[in-house]
């Protein structure tokens, strides 16, 4: 499960995370964090099953993290894309691969929906759904 | 063509022509004929084939149409004219205009532009059309609202005067930044790669020479048929960055080969899907347009400098940047094109079957176009100030394994609220302020390691003081490092010296 997490100036500097993990005993994926002097956002992959999820967001809504669940799926609209490749190398887990000079996969498992590729496509043939 | 250029040694235009209208050429695409050159040997290919097709498919800017309305009734002379509210330049006679397809909508920004419009014409859609006049004698009215499509309009002829780049930088990113620019998305760090331009298909790098390729050669434009003619604005042949003006009727184009395109926080733009034959008309030609990716190189260029001398990081092949991974900065970055080769393809074989079917002749240049031409820089009358114009050159540094209380004498004694912590061979590793020392004493911290940042932005010395002083302002920061290619530090730049500019005094 995917969650995308929001510090702000008052909690940047703790270790927030490592609390979570030693407390709840979970192996934490941490896909992409931003921290920028006074505020941050991560995105983190966790293992968890649906019944510990209220915990963990409890968790972290405590120190005062917003949390939110990455539910949705990058989509690519066949008709609009012309295999150009504007997606491909800005992915910065690179699930989108060409596989031929008309064949574009996005992999959803390693996706983070970061949305870089909605933008990078000059088509717009990329949507979050 | 010249004396020296499109010598028909090998088969004439006509004899070319005659083998197409009986179906008997022998067709083609480019690289098919890399591939049968490097088997057969170069003299037997060029014996065998008589055209070789090229294609590219990418975004050029350079891209418009010219509209002529027919007149209203009473007429109008537009003055301004707004196509699906994207304006079009009016400053022509009264109901003509030209569409750029770079023209952002006045409602919906660069998300729809003139590309989009042209791309909505062909597809066969009506578009809004709203224009005004001033009201003349002749032509009285001051406003019209109507809506168009190809079929109610006079002429809607495609002129696009830069198109077919021969071949285009490659782009990386050395900033901390991602940056979002026309070479697309440009992750920090050299975390990626971009590139335009289709290689061994590319229409010009195939006749580089300009032995064929000239004013009045017959083209695949958009779907339809084109003409060149003349050479590209900005056309450079000498640097292989040879451009082409292009012309072509919209009604018989295609919207699979036009089409409108965004570039985020960048603009819009147009898809142009063009195919050049290349007639085998002596070795020459035969050479170039047996080229292969591995032979065609191009620069691969730092974008992260905001400066026109950006600096070339090194040369790299066609076939390694299609290989999907390009080594820089160190480390291997995934590369991908911004152009597409599938549809380069596409094209190349669309023109190809349309050859064999007798369906297209080639045509002989009536003029050659330039191999050579000067290509300047932009006239300034402003000096633009650089980093270098106003960073200080004497400034201290210090080691992390310093104390924090050496540090604060270094700064008090230099006047300095900037420290630039280095390596042993004066490479940057972490920037201090008094600021941060200031606050590291409080606590009693003594290791200047732990209180400098690591995260430091920097400057370099070419680049223009506007874009620094855009960075202080947006990081909220009062000082950078300036650093060369190697991260060593050799400046510093603060909003201080930033101030002599407004003053007025050592900026000169
Ligand atoms: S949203 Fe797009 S760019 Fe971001 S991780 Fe997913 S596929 Fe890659
Ligand atoms: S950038 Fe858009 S058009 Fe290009 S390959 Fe990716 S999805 Fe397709």
């Amino acid at each position: 499960m995917k969650l995308r997490l929001t510090y702000t100036p008052e909690n940047v500097g703790e270790p927030i995370l490592s609390k979570l993990i030693l407390a709840k005993g979970l192996e934490i994926n941490i896909i992409e964090a931003r921290i920028s002097g006074d505020r941050g956002t991560m995105i983190v992959d966790v293992p968890l099953r649906r019944d510990e999820l209220e915990g963990v967001l409890g968790f972290l809504k405590d120190r005062g993290v917003e949390v939110e669940e990455i539910a949705f799926a990058i989509e690519l609209d066949e008709g609009k894309c012309i295999y150009c490749g504007a997606c491909v190398s800005p992915c910065p887990v690179q699930a989108i691969r060409m596989e031929g000079p008309r064949d574009i996969r996005i992999d959803q498992d390693r996706c983070v929906r970061c949305l870089i590729c909605v933008n990078a496509c000059p088509m717009r043939a990329i949507r979050a759904v | 063509m010249s004396a020296l250029r499109g010598k028909e040694e090998l088969r004439t235009y006509e004899e070319i022509n005659e083998r197409i209208r009986a179906g008997d050429a022998v067709v083609m695409r480019a690289d098919e004929f890399v591939e049968f050159a490097k088997s057969v040997g170069i003299e037997k290919a060029a014996k065998e084939v008589d055209v070789v097709t090229t294609g590219t498919f990418g975004a050029m800017c350079s891209s418009g149409a010219f509209l002529n309305f027919g007149h209203a009734d009473p007429p109008i002379k537009m003055r301004r004219c707004w196509l699906n509210e994207v304006p079009a330049y009016a400053g022509l006679a009264a109901v003509d205009v030209y569409l750029g397809a770079t023209s952002p909508s006045e409602d919906r920004g660069i998300e729809y532009g003139g590309g989009h419009v042209i791309e909505d014409l062909v597809k066969g859609k009506e578009v809004h059309l709203r224009a005004e006049g001033y009201g003349t004698d002749c032509y009285p009215r001051r406003s019209i609202d109507t809506y168009v499509g190809l079929g109610d309009i006079n002429q809607a002829i495609l002129v696009n005067p830069r198109n077919a780049y021969e071949r285009y930088n490659a782009a990386t990113n050395s900033t901390d930044e991602i940056l979002f620019t026309y070479m697309g998305t440009l992750l920090p760090d050299f975390g990626n790669v971009t590139y335009s331009g289709s290689g061994q298909l590319s229409p010009l790098y195939k006749d580089y020479g300009l032995e064929t390729i000239g004013i009045g050669t017959r083209i695949f434009l958009g779907g339809g048929v084109g003409y060149v003619i003349g050479e590209g604005t900005q056309h450079n042949p000498e640097r292989r960055l040879g451009t082409l003006m292009v012309r072509g009727d919209l009604r018989g184009m295609s919207p699979r080969y036009l089409r409108g395109a965004t570039y985020y926080r960048y603009g819009s733009t147009l898809y142009v899907g063009i195919g050049i034959p290349i007639p085998i008309i002596n070795e020459k030609v035969a050479k170039s347009a047996s080229l292969s990716d591995d032979e065609i190189l191009t620069d691969l260029v730092d974008y992260g400098v905001p400066s026109r001398n950006r600096p070339t990081i090194r040369k790299v092949s066609y076939a390694e940047l299609r290989s999907g991974k390009v080594e820089v900065g160190g480390k291997e970055a995934p590369a991908s094109s911004l152009s597409s080769y599938g549809y380069a393809l596409e094209i190349a074989e669309e023109l190809k079957l349309r050859i064999e079917k007798g369906g297209f002749l080639l045509s002989r240049p009536i003029e050659p176009i330039p191999e050579e031409r000067p290509f300047k820089p932009m006239k300034q009358i402003e000096a633009i100030p650089r980093v270098r114009d106003l960073m200080r050159r004497d400034f201290k540094t210090a080691k992390a394994i310093q104390s924090l209380e050496e540090a604060a004498r270094m700064m008090v004694e230099g006047g300095v609220d900037h420290l630039p912590i280095v390596d042993g061979s004066g490479r940057l590793e972490g920037i201090v302020t008094s600021w941060d020392i200031a606050k590291a004493l409080a606590k009693g911290e003594r290791d200047l390691g732990k209180v400098m940042t690591r995260d430091v932005k920097t400057a370099v010395e070419d680049e223009p003081i506007e874009a620094v002083a855009k960075r202080f302002s947006k990081f909220g920061i009062s000082g950078m490092p300036v650093i060369d290619s190697r991260r060593v530090v050799v400046g510093l730049i603060t909003t201080d010296d930033l101030a002599k500019l407004v003053k007025g005094g050592d900026s000169k």
